[in-house]
């Protein structure tokens, strides 16, 4: 019990009333203390071991959730045909039915819903395993799939499904889906991963649904794809017809016409629209918008920090253009900082503005091949309570030191990615703000060279 | 009193897996603790003149983490209030820097051995934490079951492998 107890401690899950409970048995207590320690050393070692890759994941993403059997709901469960009466007048048939069943010696079991055959895989590449209830099954040939069952696509395979109509879902790899059928029309659940679809048109009360953890896409006949992940949200990709998009968080919908994506974010009321979608010869997706195209507007300002590196450069930028507004920093490498941070004002009356950032800065080395998981946020939207109100942005973009001998120069954000360009030496690191969509004006823009040393701060 | 630089980037890089552990145990995130364990390291090199010999390089450089741990801290926080835990204020009372951090290629063996007997469950969640630093409600949504479950399955499979790799290491007498 004490160790559970030490882990809630520093995993932040105690109350602080507790908290301080323990810390007093922990001031007193040597072995409890030798016991935290233990169990930090533990945890470290494990996450360690993992994320060194000295201990390689024995299940694939995809396979991560153990394959329950549970009715498959996400958080927020997705959009039923039946509601809860519903559901107590069809157990209460089931009832009745298996009552009949035994009464007149038919087996029940042919009956039972999970069994019903709902398509079929007619192509499949390595290792991909079907769920069923009771066994797990290696795809070697076309097989039916049946309303419980769950597909996983390994890395590096693929699986084609087929339904009677002629409907085709390409599964890519490093995915989880489920298969439903039903009264209400053809339900799809992709817990993660990547699939691309071409609907054979449906008959207008039985549209076919698929579900993520973030959203609901509703689709009546259509070619499209969508990608899925837990923490990065969910895109869909809409190449011909149109399809609504239900954001779990808030409800909202936004429908998409021919040729546009769009991406619910986890966590968010807002499900940005923005723009057209492309699909690259090999079948890759590629997001791109009209309404974000990169102009660079106003001129660019050299700013210049002082030698003692507590000065603050200050420069005023007005666009209601969209675009980008940049601003040169002197090479980090000149620089004994340890962080550089952009602050800036920012003001939109436009509903929906989008605003991003992208920084071509200088980084040591060991910084690249592991960057702050915190910079890959890409957008930042303008939330509507604010409009019309100046908003306080601060971001810190990079680190540097002279002391390091080579310099690389990080394109971060690229379409959510990291991307490392070659290193060049003398290229002045920048940091933009880029407009992607509606309008905005941007002030106050100052840098800001952290001398923050912890030594002489004691 | 000057120190060769590359003496002293020796000095710090043998203590480098202490601070990554004391780092880790602060922010629960392996890539954080690096960045922050690197900016400690940044600071101690360029502050290499101010460092005395006969002094403990090994709590001077925790110290520093700390530190670093405290400015990331804040910024996490931002409004929010929490309370700075005992071993945030004092790495040393809490933390047995004299542990065993240092035979990692027999640990990672021994963990082997202890994770491949774990149920796909418990392997699940621990690698769901571990690798992919998911928090119980992700993997709840991923498990397809309630929070409370994702908390305390957790709970059992870290102590099961804590309990596991101990009783290890001890017949090995390590």
């Amino acid at each position: 019990m004490k160790s559970e107890k030490l882990y809630a401690y520093v995993n932040q899950e105690l109350t602080p009333a507790e908290e301080e409970q323990l810390e007093k048995e922990l001031r007193t207590n040597a072995e409890l203390r030798r016991l935290f320690s233990e169990l930090c050393i533990h945890d470290f070692i494990v996450a360690e071991a993992y994320q060194s890759g000295a201990i390689k994941p024995r299940l694939s993403e995809p396979s991560l959730p153990k394959l329950k059997q549970k009715s498959p709901n996400f958080n927020q469960s997705p959009k039923s045909p039946l509601s809860q009466t519903s559901w107590g007048l069809i157990a209460a048939s089931v009832l009745l039915f298996i009552g009949l069943s035994i009464y007149t010696s038919v087996g029940f079991k042919e009956t039972v819903p999970s069994n019903r055959v709902v398509s079929r895989i007619v192509k499949a590449g390595p290792n991909v395993r079907i769920a069923q209830v009771d066994k797990k099954i290696t795809v070697t040939g076309p097989i039916d799939i049946h309303e419980q069952d769950r597909i996983l696509v390994p890395e590096g395979s693929f699986a084609l499904i087929k339904y009677s109509d002629g409907s085709l879902i390409k599964l890519r790899d490093r995915t989880l889906l489920q298969l439903k059928g039903g009264a209400g029309g053809k339900h799809a659940l992709l817990t993660t991963g990547k699939l691309s679809a071409k609907i054979a048109p449906q008959p207008k009360d039985k549209i076919m649904t698929f579900s993520t953890p973030h959203g609901e896409i509703d689709i009546v006949g259509t070619e499209f794809d969508i990608h899925a992940h837990i923490q990065r949200g969910t895109y869909v990709h809409l190449f011909q017809g149109k399809v609504s998009f239900r954001n779990y968080n808030d409800n909202s919908v936004i429908q998409l016409n021919n040729s546009e994506w769009a991406m619910i974010a986890p966590n968010t009321s807002f499900t940005p629209y923005l723009g057209n979608a492309y699909r690259y010869k090999d079948g890759e997706t590629l997001r791109a918008s009209k309404q974000a195209e990169w102009i660079t507007v106003n001129t660019t300002t050299q700013t210049t920090l002082d030698a003692a590196g507590t000065a603050l450069t200050k420069i005023s930028l007005q666009s209601s253009e969209r675009g980008t507004a940049s601003i040169n920093l002197p090479s980090l490498s000149q620089l004994s900082a340890k962080a550089i941070v952009i602050e800036f004002e920012c003001r939109t009356d436009e509903p929906g503005t989008e605003l991003g950032r992208r920084i071509i800065a200088t980084t040591p080395p060991n910084k690249m091949l592991n960057p702050d998981p915190r910079l890959l946020q890409l957008y930042k939207t303008v939330s509507t309570a604010k409009l019309g109100k100046w908003i306080r942005n601060r971001y810190e973009v990079a680190y540097g030191s002279k002391e390091f001998p080579g310099w690389f120069h990080m394109n971060l954000f690229e379409n959510g990615r990291l991307v490392i360009s070659q290193w060049e030496e003398g290229t002045p690191d920048q940091f933009q703000i880029l407009l992607t969509h509606g309008n905005i004006l941007v002030r106050n823009v100052r840098v800001l060279e952290l001398v923050e040393d912890p030594i002489e701060s004691k | 009193m000057s120190v060769e630089p590359n003496e002293f980037a020796n000095r710090c890089n043998e203590y480098r897996r202490i601070l990554l552990c004391y780092a880790y145990t602060c922010c629960k995130s392996y890539v954080l603790a690096e960045e922050i364990v690197q900016d400690a390291l940044v600071i101690a090199h360029n502050k290499r003149e101010f460092y005395f010999p006969e002094a403990d390089l090994k709590i001077w450089l925790i110290s520093l983490v700390r530190n670093v741990w405290f400015r990331e801290r804040k910024r996490q926080m931002k409004d929010k209030e929490r309370r700075v835990r005992l071993f945030e204020e004092d790495p040393t009372l809490l933390f047995d820097f004299e542990g065993k951090t240092t035979q990692t290629e027999t640990q990672h063996q021994v963990l082997k051995k202890c994770l491949e007997k774990l149920d796909e469950d418990d392997l699940s969640i621990i690698e769901c934490h571990y690798l992919r630093n998911l928090k119980y409600n992700e993997i709840a949504s991923l498990m397809q079951r309630t929070v409370s479950w994702a908390k305390m399955r957790m709970v059992r499979a870290r102590m099961a492998l804590f309990n596991c790799v101990k009783m290890n290491l001890q017949k090995l007498e390590i």
